[in-house]
Order: structure tokens, then sequence, then C-alpha cells
């Protein structure tokens, strides 16, 4: 069967091997077999990724180019919209600051807090299903309309937070009706909301395998070095998961500001985060097409952070399949 | 980064176990107490809620809770169904929805999740790019050219615009939740079960799936309470009353130019967050199940 | 595989695209034989529940009096309802019926989303020879062609704690009183109670309107920009500006926290107010509820003050149109002309958004036994006001844009005056140069 004198002639590369022209046909028939197999798994998310989010995407693209005003026909102008962006309108660069001071806020402290109460949480302490559900009950109200009645009830002007402090000796003003204030209570709610993070850390505290805390405890490792080489390495995708889509939420983010401010981002365009102000662009206003090129905006933006955030990952994230 | 290489003790390790001392006790009741205090200030809002929901004229006066003049009316008011309020009706919606969005992410993400995960296909990484991508785009602007879509293809006025989509794998978010979870799998019962002559489809069946209690039951949970809470998908795409959901019933109930009714409001939102927590509470027993061993052996 | 799929990618772009472009040309009205109504049409409306349970009622009599039609009624909350209607719109789906406001018809009327009903009024289709000239000319868009019928006319009201007042030794203002003796009687109230007496001005868009109208502006002039003068809107935020700063209004921090707060839940429904602006429309409701507030006040309801012009009320009118894209025209103009003009549909609708505009109904509604008094106050309120004529209004396009409480420029802009970010004339001139670069 070998065939001499034309043999490496014959010979195929294959995975950076040398093999038989047939080992190499077979290679490729399992390589397309693999692929196919692949494909089929991935088949749902073709379809819907083509119809429900690309197509709409597309369209998106195309009409940020235009003065497509939800009602009428869209007409090209071009880059009119990205310039008159940057150049002429100045809440357009308000809500980006708006939006940066909520991320950089609420994003790291909806973390850390929740990372803490998971680790809490964990230690098996009684009642632990008990007390895992009522911390989450706060984020299960959502965007109902009886959040911007209970956030009144508490912050404002004769709210519960006022009574509080009134006890203390201080008082205070409206904390949702004033400029200065109402941010924080926009990101005080998004931190009360806190509890789907935290059930995202603790599903991943719980795939640590017990032997590792076994293995370490052998060693005679206190429970500070056992968090910061067992627990935290394990839990490095999870937090890069939650890291990654808390700061993506952050600068998406909409209802909160929304309900609390009626949908019009005050007081003073205080709670004008970047997509409320694109909501109001597009449907007040009536001016989709300056709307669909804020979202593109946004949308490289994000890219960006998330590039850099994954980019990141590299360095610190360590993936249990790599052992 | 190998982080659990066994090196020989210096010294002994404690061979006796210990008695619990009164420290642990304390450190206990200690942690109790701190869990219970940081639980009353973060649910204070809504035991207001509640509360207020049991109370005649829900928001006039400043009532003391758990004091003073209870009635049942609110409830009794928001669910009696009247012309066009139907509550009893919105729960059975909205819970046929999201249960079906749960059914469809299930499938579809772990399916998409495993691929991404641990298959090699060309232009992954591309792909995967896109899977990202999808999660940046601010729904506000796809709004539009979607709902033309839906209304070209006549899904109007059905539930197939809020459910079809979550059986296509849209759902970034949890494509990726599934991914991380995956990735943190060690490979090596792939590869023993793929010398027992396993497949793709046998692997993710037999390997993956039963690994995945918590992401799964993350999935499950944060889809049921995100469709349940959906306000405006249904507003979109349902125009018979007889099809709405709990957040529409929930609008219905304030108007700034009518006449609004705070009582039936809370007590309705009361209502609508106690299925959420029975589903989490449900979804908890999944959850709490982590890897006991980590199955090489 | 990979210009494969950009091939699929870009085809179902292009596909959008036609689609989005031409989905559906407006169809033909098909002719208003006067054949039976038949077949099904869809009635969007907004409200809360009492406004959706006397819509049904009046559903439920039309379907009686013609069994082969079936109306679907679909009603969701006020802020809602735009957004639904607008993409509804942008898909050239909207319900056969859709209910809409003289204040923000023009986004949808000059953009072609609403049929021309002139012709149908003139086949007598609809029959509106009972409503009032210059009631029916507020359904009237920029072209000057009909596109929608208005059943409830609103205005705005000075509602007044008249038992507060009156045991506070003041009288409540006569019929004709200016902006001066409000603001004399708002000072007064304050100086005896050291209280917050009302609301603030500022952001208000029917105060704003009847200041304009009654110093003899309109809201938008005929290129669809803005109608008055930079110096009236930087004196009716001074006037506003005296009111806040003397503790006699709201203070700018208590105006935004209430901003979605329903009229029920405000101080003044609560009797800790004496005084404020509300639809007249409001109330009955208003009344019913400082009887459980604080029972045994008295509300009642005046015209809003005139000014140097006289009165410069404005009548909103919401009403029935017909979308562009309906396919059953004849059936939508028999249910609307039903809406309109039924007598027993008027009184089961009890005249629940603005005063019956139908003068035979607004009759039958006065002396039926079921009209609370409040609402006969409010009626006569408005008979009072349309049989002195009202200058009537075109509102244009962008009306939501610049106008509306909370959102609009005028709220918006006057916040920063308010919490001093801003002084009145570079706030005055910031808004013209936005609202008139936005408008027309």
């Amino acid at each position: 069967m070998t065939r001499t004198s034309t043999l490496e002639g014959r010979m195929r590369r294959a995975g950076g091997l040398l093999v038989t022209p047939e080992r190499a046909a077979a290679i490729k028939r399992r390589r397309r077999r693999d692929n196919l197999s692949a494909f089929g798994f991935l088949t749902p998310w073709m379809i819907g990724i083509i119809v429900i989010v690309l197509g709409p995407m597309l369209a998106s693209l195309y009409l940020s180019f235009t003065n497509y005003d939800l009602i009428g026909t869209p007409s090209w102008i071009g880059l009119d919209n990205y310039k008159r962006m940057f150049t002429a309108d100045s809440r357009f660069l308000h809500s980006v600051s708006v939006t940066v001071t909520y991320a950089l806020v609420s994003a790291p402290a909806i973390l850390v807090f929740s990372l803490l109460l998971a680790l809490f949480l964990n230690k098996g302490i009684r009642f632990l299903a008990v007390y895992r559900s009522l911390f989450y009950i706060p984020s299960l109200l959502g965007a109902s309309v009886a959040i911007s009645v209970l956030w009144l009830q508490v912050f404002g002007g004769d709210g519960m937070f006022n009574d509080v402090l009134r006890l203390f000796g201080i008082k205070h003003g409206s904390w949702v009706g004033d400029p200065n204030t109402a941010l924080g209570t926009v990101i005080t709610l998004a931190v009360w909301t806190f509890g789907a993070t935290m059930v995202i850390f603790l599903a991943g505290l719980r795939q640590i395998p017990e032997s590792y805390y076994e293995a370490a405890r052998l060693d005679g490792t206190n429970a500070w070095q056992r968090f910061w080489h067992v627990t935290f390495p394990s839990l490095t995708p999870v937090i890069f998961f939650n890291g990654l889509l808390v700061v993506v939420h952050s600068f998406e983010s909409f209802t909160p500001a929304y309900v609390i401010s009626g949908g019009t981002g005050q007081p003073a365009d205080s709670l004008l985060m970047y997509t409320v102000y694109l909501y109001q662009r597009g449907f007040v206003d009536y001016q989709m097409g300056y709307a669909s090129a804020l979202a593109w905006i946004l949308l490289l933006a994000l890219a960006i952070i998330a590039g850099l955030i994954f980019w990141s990952s590299r360095y610190w994230v360590y993936y249990g399949e790599d052992s | 980064m190998t982080t659990t290489a066994v090196r020989p003790t210096q010294r002994p390790s404690r061979l006796i176990p210990r008695r619990p001392t009164k420290n642990r006790i304390l450190a206990a009741w200690a942690r109790h107490a701190v869990t219970i205090a940081i639980l009353v200030i973060m649910l204070y809002p809504i035991i207001w809620m509640v509360d207020a929901s049991f109370r005649p004229n829900a928001l006039i006066g400043g009532n003391v809770p758990f004091t003073g003049p209870f009635t049942l009316q609110n409830y009794i008011d928001g669910l009696t169904p009247t012309s066009t309020l139907n509550f009893g009706l919105y729960f059975v919606n909205s819970f046929a929805i999201a249960a079906l969005c749960v059914l469809g992410n299930l499938i579809a993400c772990t399916l998409t999740g495993f691929a991404f995960a641990r298959l090699e296909f060309p232009f992954k990484r591309v792909l995967f790019a896109l899977v990202m991508g999808t999660l940046l785009l601010p729904y506000q602007v796809t709004l539009v050219p979607q709902y033309i879509i839906f209304n070209k293809i006549g899904w109007l006025n059905t539930f197939l615009p809020l459910v079809a989509p979550k059986f296509l794998a849209v759902d970034a978010f949890f494509i990726f939740l599934l991914v991380q979870f995956i990735r943190g799998l060690p490979r090596d019962l792939d590869e023993a079960a793929r010398l027992d002559g396993c497949g793709n489809w046998g692997i993710f069946r037999r390997v993956i799936l039963p690994l995945l209690g918590p992401a799964i039951a993350t999935t499950a949970m944060f889809t049921f309470i995100n469709a349940w809470n959906d306000f405006l998908g249904p507003t979109l795409y349902l125009s018979d009353p007889s099809k709405y959901t709990v957040p529409q019933g929930l609008a219905m109930f304030v108007d700034s130019t009518g006449q609004s009714s705070y009582g039936s409001l809370l007590a309705m939102a009361t209502l609508s967050i106690a299925p959420l927590i029975g589903f989490f509470l449900a979804a908890q027993r999944l959850l709490t199940q982590g890897i006991a061993t980590t199955g090489i052996k | 595989m990979r210009k494969r799929k950009l091939a699929m990618v870009a085809a179902g772009a292009a596909v959008l695209m036609t689609l989005a472009a031409c989905s559906g040309t407006p169809s033909t009205p098909s002719k208003t034989t006067s054949s039976a109504p038949k077949g099904t049409i869809e009635y969007s409306w907004w409200g809360g529940s009492a406004r959706n349970d006397v819509t049904q009622a009046v559903i439920d009599l039309y379907q009686d009096k013609y069994p082969k039609v079936t109306v679907k009624g679909t009603t969701t909350d006020f802020g809602s309802y735009w957004q639904k209607a607008s993409v509804q719109a942008a898909g050239k789906n909207l319900p056969c019926v859709p209910q809409m406001q003289n204040r923000t018809m023009a986004d949808y009327a000059d953009r072609g989303s609403l049929m021309p009903l002139d012709n149908l009024v003139k086949s007598g289709a609809i029959d509106t020879s009972n409503i009032p000239k210059n009631v029916l000319d507020n359904g009237r868009g920029s072209d000057g062609k009909l596109y929608m019928i208005p059943y409830g006319v609103a205005f705005g009201a000075l509602m007044v704690n008249q038992t507060q007042v009156e045991s506070l030794g003041f009288d409540v203002p006569d019929k004709g009183y200016t902006w001066d003796e409000l603001k004399t009687l708002l000072t007064d109230i304050h100086d005896k109670t050291g209280n917050v007496v009302t609301q603030l001005f500022g952001g208000n868009q029917d105060l704003f309107e009847a200041w304009v109208r009654g110093n003899g502006q309109d809201l938008f002039n005929k290129e669809g920009k803005l109608g008055f003068s930079k110096k009236t809107l930087a004196n009716f935020w001074k006037y506003s500006e005296d009111l806040r700063k003397a503790g006699i209004s709201d203070s700018a921090a208590r105006a935004s926290e209430i901003v979605s707060q329903a009229v029920e839940q405000s101080d003044f429904s609560k009797g800790l107010q004496q005084v404020r602006e509300w639809p007249a429309n409001g109330l009955a409701t208003i009344q019913s509820t400082i009887d459980v507030a604080h029972p045994g006040d008295k509300i009642i309801a005046e015209l809003l003050p005139e000014g140097s012009k006289g009165n410069g009320a404005a009548l909103w009118a919401s009403g029935l149109s017909i979308s562009a894209n309906c396919d059953n025209v004849s059936t939508a103009a028999s249910f609307i002309n039903f809406f309109v003009n039924d007598k027993q549909a008027a009184l089961a609708f009890k005249s629940d958004n603005g005063a019956n505009t139908q003068t035979k109904n607004l009759k039958a509604l006065l002396a039926s036994p079921d009209t609370t008094p409040a609402k006969k106050d409010e009626l006569n309120l408005y008979k009072s006001l349309v049989d002195t004529g009202v200058r009537p209004a075109v509102y244009k396009k962008g009306y939501a844009a610049v106008f509306s409480n909370g959102g609009g420029m005028i709220n918006r802009y006057y916040q920063e005056v308010a919490f001093g970010k801003l002084s009145i004339d570079a706030a005055v001139d910031q808004l013209f140069e936005e609202a008139n670069g936005q408008l027309g």
C-alpha cells in the first residue's frame, strides 16, 4: 500500500503534520461533518440573527443617514445627523455626561455589593434560600408603574427617607426633585435591584468544586488566602460576565430614569440618560433618523468598551476548561 | 494559573475537629442579624407597598405599617373583571407568554452556547463578536423595523412576536451566560465521553446539560421575570384586551387624564410579584446544586 | 460561505427597505353607500379604568344596534397611547378608528396617516349638523381639511377650593378676572396661611397657552413656527418666578418630583392647596377625591385669567378619526356617527372626556338626573365658553416636543430658570432658537 517513489510528493499537510492523501481526505470529511454539526447547533441562532436582528439593525443604520420622521418616508441626508450630534447638540453631550457618571458609580457599586452579599450568603447560613429570595424581590418590580409611586414615597420631599433623617435632626428637601440628587436616587434604584447580579454570582460560587477548598484547607491556608487563590480565580469567568453586562447595561439604562422622570429626564435634565434622550428624539420629537444615529454611536462606544474588557480578560480570567 | 498544587505541609494540621464554641454561635447570630438588618432597609419600600395595598384610599393617609384599618377592597376591585379589565385573564396571559419564553430560551441558548463554547467552526470569532454585538444595540432603534416585519408576516395581535424570537436565540445575554458557564467546565469529561463514542450531540446531552443546573436555572428565572415584566412588547403587539399582560393591566389603573385607582394598582402590583417569587423559589433547588464532585474519577 | 452570507444579509436588508418604503399604499376609500354597516373595525382610545367602562358601554350599544358589526376595542394609558400610535402609523397599521386630540393630531394628519373626512360629512355618512362650527373646526388640519370629529372638548380651568378660600376671608375670582388679580389673591392667601397655595406655573402648557392667547397671540404661526413673542414668554416666566420665589407656588423640586402624579394625588386634591389649574373635565374627579381627603370642601371651576386682549381660552378637542389605511371606511364612519350623535351613547359615556360637543346631547346630559352636580358645573362652564365664542387655534406639527408638560421645551427651559441655571432671557433665547429650528 505504500508508494515509495511518489510518497513525499503525494503527502498532504493536515494540522501541521504530514499525512497521506487518504488520511487528509478523511480529516477533511471529518471536519466538514464537525462544521455541519456545529452549524446544526447554531441553526436557530442563525435564523434569528438574520431575520430579527441583523435586518432591523441594518435598517436602523440606513435610517441614521436619513431624516426619517417615523410616519413619512425617509430621505437621505448623509452624515448630517452625526455632524449635528457632535457640533450642534448640547443636550447630547449632557446626556453622555449623565450616563457616564451613572455608569461609573452604579456599575462598581452593583458589582461589589452583589459579590459581597453572594460571598456572605454562600457560607451556608441557615435559611439561605429564604434570604436569597428576599434580596431578590426588589428586582422583581421591574419596570412597573408602581416603582415611580414607590420612589416618590421614599425619596420625595415628604418621603420616608427624609422622615428617617429628621430623626437625626437633618432636614432636606426632595431627593427626587432636586437636580443635584436626582441621579443619586436613580443609582440607588439600580443598586436596589441588584438581585440578578447577586444570583449569578451565587450560581458561580456554587459551581466551584468543594474539592478545591478542601485541598486548600489541607495546605493550611486561611480564609482570605482561600478567597484569593481558590474562590476568586474560579469566579473570574462569572466576574467577567457580570462585569461586562453590568457596565453595558448601565450605559443602556433606560427604565429607572424613564419611570422616575416620567420619560422626560427632569429635573432640569439631570436624569437625561442617553437612551432617554434617544427615546425623546425618536418618539416625542419624531426625529427617528437622528435617534437611529444616536443609537449607532452608542453601539460603537459600547463595542469599544466591551472590546477593551474582552481584551483585558485574557490577563485575569481563568477558565476551568484550560486546566 | 495553577492554584491547587499540593505542597507537603510544614506542620500537622488539626486532627481533632473543633466543637462549636461560643464565638462560633455568636458569629452565626451576628450574621443573621446583619442580614436581617440589611433586608429590612432594602425591603422597606416593598413592605410599604404591600401594607398600602390593604388600606382604603391607599395613598392618602400616612399610615404606620401593620396598624390601623385594613381592607381587602383593593384586591377585590382589582380582580373583579369589568368590561375592559380582567386581571385574572392577564395573569394567565403573562404566565403563558413567560413560560413559552423560558422554553424557547432554554432550548435555543443552550444549543448556541454549546456551539460557541465547545465546538470549532469557521468564522467562530466573527460570529461570537456578532453575538456580543447584538447585546449592545439599544432596543429602541430596532423597534420600528421589527414591528414592520412582524406586521408584514401577519403576526400582529398574537403572542408570536413576543415568544418566537426566544426560540431563535436572540437573547445574547443568555448565550453569553451559558458560554461562560460551559467554558468553566473541564474538558476531560468531554473527552471521556468522546472515547465512549459520543458525538457532539451526545456530549451536549449527556455531559454538558446535566452539569449546567445553576446556569439553566438562572436562565429560566431571568427569562421568566423579564418576560413577565415586559411592558413595551405587549403594548406594541397586542391590541385585543383579552390578550393583555399584567404590566399592561397595571398601567390601566393609572392614567393622567382620567381617574386613577391607586389602591387597585398597589394590590395588583403586589399580586403580580407573587408568581415571580414562586418561580424563583422553585428554581432555587437547581440553583443550589453545585458540582458536588468534579466527576472525573 | 462568507460571501453567501453577506449576500443573504444584503438581500434581507434590501427587502426590508422596500417593505418599509412601500408597506401598503393607502387604500382608496370604499364608496360610502348607505348599506348597513358590517364587518370588523378596530377602535383605540386612552384612559383609565373608569373611562374604559363608559367607552365599552358605548361600543356595546352600537353593536346592539348593528349586530353584524364587530368593534374591537383596544385601550392603553395616555402616555403609551401615542408611542404605540406612532409605531402603528409608521407601519401603516393604525386602527380604523384611532382616537385623536387636536393638539397632537397634526403629527399624524400632516404626514398622511389620517383620512380627510369632508366627503363623508358632505354625503351625510357622518352628521355634524349639531356640532357648533367653531368646535368642529378644531378637527381641521393645517390644510383645512377635516381629519377628526370632536366628541369631547376640554379646556383649561382654574380649580378653586371655594370653601377654604372663603373661610380665609377672601372671595373667589370674579368672572373676567385678570392675571394680576389672580396674583393678588394668591399672595393674600399665602400671607394668611404661610403655606404653598398653588402649583408651579412656568412649565404648564395650559396656563401658558391661556397667557399667550389672552395677549392676542397664538402658539403657532401660519408657517408652523412659534407664534408668540419672546417678551410674552419672558413675562410669563417672570410671573411664575415671582410666585415661586415668594413661596406662593410649589418649589421647582416639588414640581419636578410630582411630574407623573395623577391629579387625585396632588396636594390640591388633598386639600393642602387652594388653587390649581386643571382641564375642566377633571372637576368631578377632584371633587370626589376631596370628599374623602378633606370632606366638606367644595371645588369650583372657573375660566383661566384674561389677558390684555380678553379671554385666552382654547378648546382641546378629543375626537375620532379614520386612518388612511382603513379597509372598512363605511363602518368606521357609521361608528363615528353613532358615537357622536346617538343620545343613548352620550348618556352612557357621561361626557367623560370633555364636554360633549353635540348640542342636543349636551342638553340631554344637563337635564339628566344621572349627571353629577360637578359634571353639570363643567358642562355649563363649557356652554358659556362656547356661547361667548372662542378664537379657533390651529396646532401644528411638533406640539408635544415644544409644549407638553414634563418633556416639552417650555417646561425644560423653565426648569433651568427655576433651578437657577439660566437667566430668563437666556432661556427664552435658547428656547426660541431650538424650537424654531425644529418646527415648521
